[in-house]
């Protein structure tokens, strides 16, 4: 108790001092152990134990970043969609050299991305993504529809497969779908590598 | 990691809780099993409605709300389905005989309002209580008993706004007593506020500044330490809630509601004194001085808040 306060302070002091009401004959019951284990549990849960890590240098820091596996998957991507992709899909070149007057790409020339069955959203953020050349990527409902006389890559969600078709049809590999979907744009790149 | 501070702070709720559902109203007494059950189902409800602890003072005035108000429907549930107005009446309460039928005294007929024979036994249980108040109070004789019959009036008179009569707000009898206390309490200022300007003569008993003004309402109660008026802490809490921050309720919750620790406790108490903003290395009298700030500003804050 603060004895120094102000005598016009005192009444609301003394009015805290009695406003739990407790009686002084009423011995109260102990608390039930499963009730406090309960409070304990839910207002005490462990935070999960920090992880220190060491500081690196930017050099390891680059080390580490061009070890990563993603990191060699994202480079082959960015080749082949790079050099490969437009060297394929690009109109021949014309006399004039203007862009923007080419004549269509021959079918066989180009690599196709197939999509059979494949979600609206994944459709929509494959071709959002920037990765592939928007008019390559085809969005169809069955495997026989799929079928093409160009190269291609076949992305089945029935059968949950990655396929890469070559023009002559000879199947190159088949790969189970990621089950990340954020790593569905590098499966189909490693997929088109291999045609 | 286990806080021992804070199993000792559920443990005070605990404590806290349990005295109301025992005693949730002056007068109203609950068996020690019950009061037990409410108790815990009060906290673990309460528990509920939190993601991460809040401060104790929070903690508790929402844990002794939630009790009371299930101590008490219990109560008036029990006495309406026996038919017994005396079920959990403790059997010390000395300030009146018996209990009415509360359940008859809300009872409103469409034409002729409260009309209940049970209102022919009221008068005889309110009028010591209020004559006793209204003596000390310096209204005596005729005046007194003038005062006396307003208050029964006021009792049933429908409120402006909400059309809701006074004798509605109860939900056990024995709250009628702190309910008619106030009202005694009003009325006896109006009194002596038309008596001064009929008059138009100085009081010749105890004047109406020293009721309206005196801060601690000293003339209004025969005991002090058991007034029924008085606030508990979950309405003192509920009151002044925005008006004080967290840690000043902390401080007061400490110091003065649960009394856990002492002013010398906190100077001690450098991770305290850091969350009331004091810096670390300042000396004891320094930090006494801090707390000693804090402590009144926030006692400042509740007076000027509260409505008694």
């Amino acid at each position: 108790m603060n004895s120094d306060l102000p005598s016009h302070l005192h009444s609301t002091r003394d009015l805290l001092m009695g406003s739990l009401r407790l009686h002084p004959e009423d011995q109260p019951s102990a608390m039930p152990a499963d009730l406090l284990a309960d409070l304990t549990d839910r207002f005490e849960a462990p935070a999960p134990a920090a992880v220190r890590t060491p500081s690196l240098s930017w050099f390891a820091k680059i080390q580490s970043f061009v070890a990563r596996p993603a990191f060699g998957v994202a480079a082959l991507a960015v080749v082949i969609l790079g050099l490969a992709l437009p060297s394929m899909m690009a109109p021949a070149p014309v006399a004039t050299g203007f862009r923007g007057a080419a004549t269509a790409v021959a079918p066989s020339e180009s690599v196709r991305i197939l999509l059979v069955q494949a979600p609206a959203d994944i459709v929509s953020s494959l071709e959002n993504s920037g990765d592939f050349e928007t008019a390559a990527i085809s969005a169809v409902s069955s495997l026989p529809a799929a079928d093409s006389s160009s190269a291609r890559v076949i992305v089945n969600f029935e059968t949950s497969e990655i396929s890469a078709i070559s023009a002559d049809g000879t199947v190159i590999s088949t790969d189970a779908l990621p089950a990340d979907p954020v790593a569905l744009s590098a499966a189909i790149a490693t997929a088109v590598s291999r045609l | 990691m286990e806080d021992p501070i804070r199993k000792e702070q559920f443990q005070r709720c605990w404590n806290a809780c349990w005295h109301r559902a025992r005693r949730p109203v002056e007068g109203v007494l609950v068996a020690e099993n019950q009061a037990n059950a409410i108790t815990e189902r009060a906290i673990r409800n309460v528990s509920l409605d939190f993601k991460n602890f809040p401060t104790e003072a929070e903690f508790t005035a929402r844990a002794l709300e939630e009790t009371a108000t299930a101590t008490r429907d219990l109560v008036a549930r029990e006495r309406s389905a026996a038919k017994e107005p005396n079920l959990h009446h403790d059997p010390d309460d000395r300030r009146y005989s018996h209990n009415l039928d509360l359940d008859r005294l809300q009872r409103r007929h469409p034409d002729n309002g409260f009309s209940d024979p049970e209102w022919n036994q009221l008068p005889a249980i309110l009028r010591p209580l209020a004559l006793a108040t209204l003596t000390r109070k310096g209204i005596k004789g005729a005046d007194a008993e003038d005062v006396f019959s307003d208050t029964l009036a006021e009792l049933v008179r429908e409120r402006e706004g909400n059309g809701h009569s006074p004798i509605l707000d109860p939900t056990v009898f024995e709250e009628i007593i702190p309910l008619h206390a106030r009202i005694v309490s009003f009325r006896s200022v109006d009194w002596y506020r038309r008596r001064g300007a009929l008059k138009n003569q100085p009081n010749t008993g105890d004047s109406l500044e020293a009721l309206t003004d005196n801060p601690d309402h000293a003339m209004q109660f025969e005991d002090h330490s058991a007034d029924p008026t008085l606030p508990t802490f979950e309405r003192i809490y509920k009151e002044c809630r925005e008006a004080l921050s967290q840690t000043e309720w902390e401080l007061i919750f400490i110091l003065y509601v649960n009394q856990s620790a002492t002013i010398q406790d906190l100077i001690g108490d450098d991770a305290f004194c850091a969350k009331l903003g004091i810096k670390p290395n300042v000396s004891g009298s320094t930090r006494r001085r801090a707390i000693a700030e804090q402590v009144e500003e926030a006692l400042e804050k509740i007076r000027e808040n509260l409505i008694l």
